[in-house]
């Protein structure tokens, strides 16, 4: 079902197909609408800036979950980056977005001046939004909130896995998707996954990352069962 | 030649107030982060979209709204005859401009300041009506991309033969070099977002052929949206989202 | 549905272009009958009751149009293909299926089978574009078929192939032919269809008569005219230079001989004799090929004038072999000459007996003969003319019969066509369209059209002459009507109140016209101003105010470009309620005008000059007659007799003005009629009076509309209607120049101006006419004025040469013209009142307009001469004259004289016109020399031509001849082979000329 351009309604209806530019809500006089990404509000009508879904969080926020390729920084997200200029005192870090962010270079755990992590770009780093206006470059640290690693920081070899925030989120998803339930099944590897987009294989010989790298990049149109039959074929030829 | 028969068709079969076969694709090109190919007749555009990103020319950035940046080429096979690609002319500078014309209007570019959409417009086969065509592709393109904008923005052309308006001519109908029309809307909003014409008539000639043109945009944009939701819905299917 | 059609074509600068259109494929394209439920009512045509629905092929479209014209004929399917076939091969016809079509009252429908879903096929491997648009026809057919199960649908095409598979797919097929016998409620269809050129399927069902006589005969028949090249070894001859290009004129005294105008040559290439002319019909467009230089000749200097008779018997007596010896035919004669009709006027340029272009006739020419036509031009709506008469003791046959039919035009051939009603149709003047003509038959082939009445039956005659020069007397239709306004009409206060229209019906206007006129379309006033000047007004009729652009009426109007004056009918291009009431500037009432007005010194030089649209009230309508008696009147001091002699006073002085500055005072023997009011024959024939009321409104009318001309070239340089007359080129004064040569006179013609003085100054004592002689040559020498846009000319050649005004155009008689109109239409936008009109703002457009202004203004310029013709011979039907004649011009054989007091031209022969010299069957079968070339030894050997001297004299000395001389001749009319009817002159003593009849000056 999807809804007529020109239908305002009272109440929208959820998880229904929109086009951009659709009237989702006309705005009541008084009162809160909490809107989230893919809507802005124009002339009392609420409306879609982008085609994708109609979706309400459970917190009540009504966005458009649609395809993006493009990452848009916003605070709090975990992100996949590669160093692209070294600055005396921070990182340039581009993370797929319109801009490249900002890695202060003592923003990691356990960093002093005398001591402190030798990033070159091309080097990849695990780190967390904290400042996303967009009027600046957004700012990101390998640390969490209370200066402890929590598992960001440089990330040594590997590979990275370009794919969509749709993957992204199935694969941030709790309990895991049952692909990565299989592979973890069979073989022993590392995760990384960046809310930008990005997904890093590691700690694993290369036969191991390249296998995974593939499932994962396969399994985003797949349903359960059809992920469960790819792994095992996957499985397979490598071990045949 | 006779464009309209007196028994109503032209000479492609059509009645004068009826549209082209339109077809859309999306997602053709894989590297860029939106493509489409939008299709109107014989006229095949293809459209692809880079961006938002930072702006390759710095100085160019813009410090509270997104620069959009259009560049327009035909191939060689694109009209009947072979012909050598001149690189820029006048008539692809031009077409740029109407198409990033356009697209300023309908991206919200406010909320992408000093980042940069690249819009490269490539048309196919020239069959008339290829400035509507363009928009419309990079239109979609930039749907696919999912860039925020205002409203969709449909196009359409129109022309004045025979004493009647024809909606959509083609490349036949349009080389006698009488009135034609390109005009683009906002469907939703119900705004006129370009009006293009480039020849001399009367007054009362342009707003009859401006209005079927109006309405021509509104029937190009209901299947514009037809094809997007078709395209989303697909994509959220094989996800298994909806 | 979609599909895409692509093709290669090639532009005409040679460049190879692939082009892929779009087919879209219907589903709401209707049948068009009432007996199919689903059809649209809006578009059904078909009947309900009719007994079967045809469907046409294209070729029986292209070669029996008027077949399907007839109104027997009646639900006929054209189909989209067919149509558009039509549309590419010949216009004409094209135009007139369009008009079948158009017209409710023809149950005619236009199927787009093309478009409709089910009836669109694609081409199959290997079948040829002919082969599918066959199939495209049998299958539409089918679909109907299918569709209407209770109606009969026959599918009508000469081609047996066709033929054949229509019947193996179950559908009812017949050629033409057989449908045409099978209505029996109708006999005359059959005579309409023509014969089918051989190259296609000829009809079975006539293989057994006279058709497949005829092809069997085919194979015996010798070849008499050369094979035209094809088409391709012409334009490579074209090209490679050896081959020229250009239209054919052939001579309206002399149809075996032409003129090819040719750029490549430079010259007018001459084209002699029948073979040389190779099957060209006058307007063709042709390819020629010259002659050795030995071989070239001039053009014939006798009068053609062999034996009518004697052609006409052999003709009949000729079967079908005989008719093969083109020798024999030639014979026979060159038929009948000049000694037939008479030009009273030929058009200038033209001179009697020989074309322009012959001037210096007696050196030896380019000439030429035609290896291939380019263009055929033969007209679609066929050639006016009658029967040849049996041969006496030679019974018509019964049933369908060969006959020659010759046409009036005498630069055109005979035809042969079939018919039923020979009988009949022998003494009736009747239409024919010309069909094919093959290189194995003397003459082109042709078939019947329809019969317009009685020869020599005036209303007959009249339609004759309608139809030859293209003139169009339908009604106007009631579209047209709608665009005029209600009777009684009366100005408005609305538009007194218009700011862009004057008030002016406080001025004394008054109008001058021929007696009977009711049609007024111009109107005069003049008054002394406080300073001492005196203002000056020429008011025309508004038309523009009622005729506006894009409508219904405006269409008709351009279409005629002019309204026709017959001797005893005017063919009006403007509805009449509008012509006699509404626009004419009628006295006693109100009328919309549009006006200039000028001021004048008392030296009548225009100081100043406005335009205006305005309100008059003319005081008086007078003739001229009453105009003149007013101002000869020296007691009459009413405000309209002072007014006439003001402007008189202003129209003397700005004559004088002219011819000071070159303006030709040129004569024209204009004859007026008296007609019986009852029988509406002619009771007196006369020349036309011009007296000074005459020449004041003309003068008027001229500075009018050189005052507007200049206003439009100023505010539109390149889009404005102009009117000029080039310069004529020196060799076409040469036939004025030999004869004031021969007569003692001498013609200098370096300038307008120098010709004015000289003709001036050239008179005769003794001789009171011979002035008036020489100018009336003068005026065969000038070239013909037009109509042209400012943009397609240099402002050089801009000028008139008659008039010896720089700028000229037609303003003054929007009523009758529509040159006119486009004028008015012009200055109302210069005056900012209108847009500038559509028609002239591309200047393809205006050339368009200009060159059907000035077609239309030929065409009823030669209808109204023929008229005049016509009514001339009706007068001396009953009578037998002798008058007074000058000699114009000298040949060997006989004179041409001119009859001074009926405006006649014609030739005298001085030899014994050789009737039943050769006889009929000796001169069909007899060897290559027949009754020409005795007549000529007869000729030559009693009669010596001295051109320089212009004189001819008998051999024993008696007789003596000089242009110039006068001479009397007994006017009688004689009837000839054809029907045709002639003036006859004899040359008679001059003493038996009364005296009254002596022509005075």
């Amino acid at each position: 079902m999807s809804l007529a351009p020109q239908q305002a309604l009272a109440s929208p209806v959820e998880n229904t197909v929109v086009g951009p530019g659709d009237s989702v809500l006309v705005l009541p006089e008084a009162g809160q609408v909490r809107v989230g990404a893919g809507l802005h509000a124009d002339g009392g009508h609420l409306r879609t800036t982008r085609p994708g879904i109609l979706r309400r969080t459970k917190a009540g926020k009504l966005w458009v979950q649609g395809r993006q390729i493009r990452y848009i920084p916003a605070a709090g997200d975990a992100v996949v980056g590669t160093v692209v200029e070294r600055h005396s005192d921070a990182y340039n870090v581009d993370l797929g977005g319109p801009f490249a962010a900002v890695l202060p270079a003592l923003a990691f755990e356990g960093a002093t001046r005398r001591n402190r992590p030798n990033l070159t770009p091309g080097d990849l780093v695990y780190a967390r939004v904290t400042a996303a206006s967009r009027d600046a470059d957004p700012e990101i640290t390998c640390t969490d909130a209370s200066g402890k690693g929590a598992g960001f920081g440089p990330l040594q070899e590997g590979l990275v896995l370009t794919c969509s925030s749709a993957l992204v989120r199935q694969l941030l998803a709790s309990p895991p998707p049952p692909v990565v339930a299989a592979l973890g099944a069979a073989l022993a590897f590392e995760l990384a996954v960046g809310q930008n987009g990005r997904v890093w294989v590691g700690n694993a010989d290369s036969s191991t990352v390249v296998l995974v790298a593939n499932a994962l990049a396969n399994s985003e149109r797949l349903s359960p069962g059809q992920a469960h039959l790819m792994v095992k074929k996957l499985l397979a030829s490598v071990q045949a | 030649m006779e464009f309209v028969s007196p028994e109503g068709l032209r000479i492609d079969g059509r009645r004068p107030q009826e549209l082209r076969a339109l077809q859309c694709k999306f997602g053709v090109l894989s590297c860029c982060d939106g493509s489409a190919l939008f299709q109107a007749g014989n006229t095949k555009v293809f459209a692809a979209v880079y961006g938002p990103r930072v702006a390759d020319i710095r100085g160019q950035a813009l410090h509270d709204r997104a620069l959009i940046k259009c560049e327009y080429a035909h191939a060689a096979f694109s009209t009947g005859a072979a012909r050598r690609r001149r690189g820029r002319s006048r008539k692809s500078t031009e077409l740029a401009a109407l198409v990033r014309g356009a697209l300023e209007q309908t991206i919200l570019v406010e909320l992408l300041p000093r980042a940069q959409v690249e819009v490269c417009i490539q048309v196919l086969f020239a069959d008339g009506g290829v400035t509507a065509a363009c928009i419309n592709a990079a239109m979609l393109a930039v749907a696919d991309a999912g860039i925020p904008v205002r409203d969709m923005v449909a196009a359409c052309g129109a022309g004045h033969l025979e004493a009647m308006p024809l909606l959509d001519l083609n490349h036949t109908e349009a080389a006698t070099g009488g009135l034609e029309v390109c005009v683009a809307l906002h469907p939703a909003l119900d705004r006129v977002v370009l009006l293009q014409a480039d020849a001399k008539a009367s007054v009362d000639t342009l707003e009859a052929v401006t209005t079927l043109a109006l309405q021509g945009c509104k029937a190009a944009a209901g299947a514009m949206r037809e094809a997007l939701l078709q395209h989303v819905r697909s994509l959220a299917a094989r996800r298994g989202a909806i | 549905m979609l599909h895409s059609k692509q093709f290669v074509k090639k532009t005409k600068k040679g460049k190879v272009l692939k082009v892929v259109r779009e087919h879209y494929l219907r589903d709401d394209i209707w049948s068009g009958s009432p007996l199919d439920p689903e059809s649209d009512p809006a578009c059904n045509k078909l009947s309900v009751d009719a007994k079967e629905y045809l469907v046409v092929d294209t070729n029986v479209v292209l070669q029996q149009i008027d077949f399907l014209e007839h109104a027997a004929v009646e639900d006929v399917i054209i189909m989209g293909v067919v149509l558009e076939e039509v549309r590419h091969r010949n216009t004409s016809v094209y135009q007139r299926l369009r008009a079948l079509t158009a017209s409710p009252s023809r149950r005619f429908y236009v199927f787009s089978n093309e478009h409709h879903r089910e009836t669109y096929i694609t081409t199959n491997v290997g079948e040829g574009p002919n082969d599918r648009n066959d199939r495209a026809i049998r299958v539409a057919a089918a679909w109907y078929g299918a569709r209407l199960p209770g109606v009969r649908v026959l599918v009508l095409t000469n081609d047996a192939d066709n033929r054949r598979r229509a019947l193996e797919s179950g559908l009812q097929a017949m050629t033409v032919q057989a449908y045409a016998r099978s209505r029996t409620d109708c006999a005359e269809l059959a005579d309409l269809v023509a014969a089918g050129s051989s190259g296609e399927g000829v009809d079975d069902a006539g293989a057994a008569g006279a058709g497949g006589g005829g092809s069997g005969k085919a194979a015996k028949r010798k070849r008499i005219y050369e094979d035209h090249r094809p088409m391709s070894e012409v334009t490579a001859g074209i090209r490679a230079g050896r081959l020229h290009q250009g239209a054919l004129r052939v001579n309206r005294f002399n149809p075996y001989e032409g003129w090819v105008g040719s750029e490549s040559v430079g010259a007018d290439i001459l084209v002699s004799g029948r073979a040389a002319m190779n099957r060209a019909l006058d307007g063709d467009i042709v390819a020629l090929e010259l002659l050795p230089e030995d071989q070239w000749r001039g053009p014939a200097k006798r009068l053609p004038g062999a034996a009518e008779a004697a052609e006409a018997a052999a003709a009949e007596a000729m079967d079908v072999e005989d008719e093969n010896s083109l020798e024999a035919a030639e014979a026979v004669g060159d038929r009948e000459g000049g000694g037939a009709h008479l030009a009273p006027q030929v058009a200038p340029g033209e001179h009697y007996g020989e074309d322009a272009a012959a001037a210096g006739a007696s050196e030896r020419r380019p000439t030429g003969a035609v290896v291939g036509i380019i263009r055929r031009n033969w007209r679609t709506r066929g050639y006016a003319g009658s029967l040849q008469p049996p041969a006496e003791g030679r019974p018509l046959r019964r049933g369908a019969a060969s006959v020659l039919f010759c046409p009036v035009e005498r630069r055109f051939p005979f035809i042969r066509i079939q018919t039923r009603q020979a009988e009949t149709l022998g003494d009736k003047r009747i239409v024919v369209a010309i069909d094919s003509w093959e290189a194995d038959s003397a003459y082109p082939a042709g078939h019947y059209v329809r019969t317009l009445g009685p020869i020599g039956d005036r209303e007959t005659e009249t339609e004759v002459l309608l139809l030859e020069n293209d003139i169009n007397t339908a009604p106007f239709s009631p579209a047209v009507h709608a665009c005029v306004p209600p009777l009684p009409w009366a100005v408005t206060p609305a538009d007194i109140a218009d700011p862009n229209r004057e008030d002016l019906r406080h001025l004394v206007v008054c109008s001058v016209d021929p007696p009977g006129c009711k049609d007024i379309d111009d109107a005069l006033h003049a008054r002394p101003l406080p300073s001492g000047n005196l203002e000056l007004g020429v008011h025309i009729a508004d038309v523009t105010h009622f005729l506006l652009p894009g409508t219904a009426m405006d269409a008709e109007a351009a279409s005629r470009a002019t309204t026709t004056y017959l001797v005893q009918r005017r063919i009006d291009m403007l509805p009449k309620p509008l012509t006699e009431d509404i626009c004419s500037l009628r006295s006693e009432v109100e009328r919309l005008a549009f006006s200039v007005i000028w001021e004048v010194t008392p030296d009548a030089v225009p100081v100043a000059v406005r335009f205006t649209k305005s309100v008059i009230r003319s005081r008086a309508a007078l003739t001229y007659a009453e105009a003149q008696s007013r101002l000869d009147d020296p007691r009459l001091h009413d405000e309209v007799s002072t007014s006439l002699r003001a402007i008189a006073g202003v129209a003397r002085i700005l004559r004088q003005r002219r011819a000071d500055a070159g303006a030709l005072q040129l004569a024209s023997p204009e004859v007026r009629f008296e007609i019986d009011t009852e029988t509406h024959d002619p009771l007196d024939v006369g020349m036309y009076q011009v007296r000074e009321a005459n020449q004041m409104v003309e003068e008027m009318m001229l500075l009018a509309n050189v005052t507007v001309a200049e206003h439009i070239l100023r505010a539109f340089p390149a889009c404005s209607l102009l009117r000029r007359h080039p310069t004529p080129p020196p060799r076409q004064f040469e036939p004025l120049l030999r004869a004031a040569a021969a007569a003692h006179v001498s013609i200098d013609v370096s300038s307008s101006k120098a010709l004015a003085e000289s003709l001036d100054a050239a008179v005769r004592p003794s001789d009171a006419y011979f002035n008036k002689l020489l100018r009336i040559l003068a005026t065969r020498c000038m070239t013909q004025a037009a109509y042209f846009g400012s943009g397609d000319v240099a402002p050089a050649e801009y000028h008139h040469y008659g008039l010896a005004a720089p700028l000229y155009t037609h303003f003054t008689s929007p009523i009758r013209r529509y040159a006119d109109v486009i004028v008015h239409r012009l200055l109302a936008a210069a005056l900012r009142l209108v847009p500038l009109p559509d028609a002239v703002r591309e200047r393809e457009e205006l050339h368009e307009l200009s060159d059907n202004l000035n077609a239309r203004h030929r065409g009823a310029q030669m209808a109204g001469r023929a008229s005049v013709e016509l009514h001339t011979l009706i007068f001396f039907r009953a009578r037998d004259v002798v008058a007074d004649a000058r000699i114009t011009k000298v040949r060997a054989n006989g004179l041409i004289v001119f009859v001074p007091k009926y405006g006649i031209e014609g030739p005298v022969y001085l030899t014994e016109r050789p009737v039943g010299a050769a006889p009929a069957n000796g001169a069909a079968r007899g060897p290559a020399h027949g009754a020409t070339g005795t007549a000529g030894s007869d000729a030559c050997s009693n009669y010596i031509l001295d051109e320089e001297k212009q004189t001819v004299t008998s051999q024993d000395g008696a007789l003596r001849f000089t242009v110039f001389d006068m001479a009397a001749v007994r006017i009688t009319v004689a009837e000839a082979a054809g029907h045709r009817r002639q003036l006859v002159l004899e040359l008679v003593d001059r003493a038996l000329l009364p005296e009254s009849e002596k022509a005075a000056a």
